[in-house]
């Protein structure tokens, strides 16, 4: 009764999915929660598998189906196309490992069933229920804020400053339109999470997030890995009071010399309520 | 219009059973002996009545301290809190959650939210936050540890959850132009944003958004849509100085933490507001406990 699923996909493709599953196809897969190992696709997206096509088969670039008829199914971009990825799992999805119990975030707003040979996480509907993409700006959450998803950044990125004093930077797109589809979900945030650290005495590391938000610009000065969180940046705006999702959010870092690392399992987060 | 004094007590950590070697006591009542010759119209507590330590110092517990299942300890350090703040201090007043102030339910034991909190816009009465209108201001009460959940990387992570954000869009939304007072625990601005701190970016260490609330940019960009005047916040208990910072037409205000975690022989700040709604003027006063000194952190204008 009170089992989570851990379903793994191929290591191949170097993921697990860590999966709490509503009923027997239902296609919200708002409840995923992914655990993308290094190496890994670089972003999610969940839809249904006809709608595929609708996106770019980026490399490493990752596809869930959502829809009845293939869920669970993972596609993966070449950068040309997608390719369709095997699985150890039942109906080319996934298979069980074991359960998980403590990744259930707040247990006291969840019910649990046991499905036919799946677990069942039922979660008591939002309210107010918007008829947009997103809950209205005055929906009153059940739950605390939650881990949507997680994506690696850069593992082992090196941002260095040249001889002539030019400041390379390392940037990267965040998908963003990947995660704030979702319905259901109140206000969204993302933000970075890791290790940084640069190599040289009184040289600095920044860290930048940069879109429609403000910009979350942060400045470490350690010379050895240290732990970090930015701030959260808001992925939905509600100032008119229906929400509508951001874009182009573009996370970078700067040097003012030496040699500045983000330390692999760096990654991007969501968060979220409802 | 009238002019309105409101006491503004943070972090009083009070540890009734001898757990650290500080219990906030003989700190908070001074705090309060003074608020009182001030006179105050009422006061907020904004946050850490209680210290969530263990006999072991430098441990946090989150519940059944040494065994314990009936919450003696909890009950025993709010309610000396309680019994002071009914008996000690003139005039009523409001309660802020805290990340200390925990289990809720015990909190929610001693101070009812409908007793001892203002209600939310649509007239809710089971959060600690809230807004009130009094001769033309606007004051807003915001719990940054709202709930059970709402906890992001850490157990004592601050966050301002959705419902309090949009009660902020709401409000703008009906009269951007009312002058806005906020409370609140945990700071709603990086402290190197105050100017003339010392002290590093606190975004940068393993706990370093712990220091302030995740979501702070979320409250400024709600903030800076109306006239708010005015955000005071406790929380950060390092001696980092007093202060205050405009960012955006908003200013936010620091002072010393009143009782501090680390050190047993500090005792640091409790402030007092003072808004004079006929002139549109608004002061923070400070009354330093260690030091008996008293002065002004920030005066504005509207």
């Amino acid at each position: 009764m009170d089992e989570i699923e851990r379903r793994e996909f191929i290591e191949s493709i170097a993921i697990s999915g860590l999966f709490t599953i509503e009923k027997d196809g239902d296609d919200d897969f708002s409840d995923d929660i992914f655990e993308l190992e290094d190496g890994g696709p670089s972003s999610l997206v969940v839809d249904d598998q006809a709608s595929r096509s609708e996106y770019e088969p980026e490399q490493n670039r990752l596809f869930l189906a959502r829809d009845s008829e293939n869920r669970g199914k993972i596609s993966i971009g070449d950068g040309d196309e997608w390719v369709a990825v095997d699985s150890t799992g039942p109906d080319g999805g996934f298979k069980t490992v074991e359960a998980e119990r403590e990744h259930i975030t707040n247990e006291s707003q969840v019910g649990i069933n046991q499905g036919e040979g799946h677990a069942n996480i039922n979660r008591r509907d939002p309210v107010p229920k918007s008829d947009k993409t997103l809950v209205s700006r005055d929906y009153r959450s059940r739950s605390g804020v939650e881990l949507i998803t997680s994506v690696p950044v850069a593992p082992d990125a090196d941002i260095n400053q040249t001889d002539t004093g030019i400041v390379d930077h390392f940037a990267w797109e965040v998908p963003v339109s990947a995660y704030t589809g979702v319905p259901d979900y109140g206000i969204m945030y993302a933000t970075i999470s890791g290790y940084v650290h640069n190599d040289t005495d009184g040289e600095t590391i920044s860290l930048i997030l940069r879109g429609e938000a403000p910009t979350i610009n942060v400045t470490f000065d350690n010379n050895t890995a240290q732990q970090f969180m930015l701030p959260f940046a808001e992925l939905t705006d509600y100032r008119d009071g229906d929400g509508q999702a951001r874009k182009n959010i573009t996370f970078q870092a700067t040097v003012s010399g030496g040699t500045g690392i983000i330390r692999q399992g760096a990654t991007f987060n969501v968060f979220g309520e409802r | 219009m009238a002019i309105h004094n409101i006491g503004l007590l943070y972090d009083t950590h009070i540890d009734d059973q001898g757990r650290k070697a500080y219990d906030g006591k003989a700190t908070t009542e001074a705090a309060i002996d003074k608020l009182n010759a001030e006179g105050m119209d009422w006061t907020v507590h904004g946050g850490d009545i209680r210290t969530l330590a263990t006999k072991t110092l430098s441990d946090i517990d989150w519940g059944g301290w040494e065994g314990k299942s009936d919450n003696e300890f909890y009950k025993s350090d709010f309610s000396w809190m309680k019994d002071c703040l009914d008996n000690r201090l003139n005039g009523p007043y409001y309660i802020l959650r805290g990340n200390h102030d925990r289990p809720v339910s015990v909190l929610r034991d001693v101070f009812p939210s409908a007793d001892y909190s203002v209600p939310d816009d649509n007239g809710r009465t089971d959060t600690y936050w809230g807004v009130e209108e009094k001769d033309g201001v606007r004051y807003v009460y915001l719990d940054t540890n709202p709930s059970p959940g709402y906890h992001v990387d850490t157990q004592t992570q601050a966050y301002l959850s959705s419902p309090q954000l949009s009660m902020l869009d709401r409000l703008m939304d009906q009269n951007s132009s009312m002058p806005t007072f906020v409370f609140i625990h945990a700071n709603a601005v990086k402290h190197t944003e105050l100017g003339g701190l010392s002290e590093g970016d606190w975004t940068t260490g393993a706990n370093g958004n712990y220091y302030m609330t995740a979501n702070h940019l979320a409250i400024q960009r709600r903030l800076e849509r109306g006239s708010t005047v005015l955000v005071n916040s406790g929380h950060k208990f390092e001696d980092i100085g007093r202060g205050s910072r405009t960012k955006n037409g908003v200013t936010y205000v620091l002072s010393r933490h009143l009782v501090h975690p680390r050190d047993p022989n500090y005792d640091g700040d409790v402030r007092w507001l003072v808004v004079d709604t006929t002139a549109g003027t608004a002061t923070v006063h400070y009354y330093d406990v260690g030091a008996n000194s008293e002065g002004t952190i920030t005066s504005i204008s509207w």
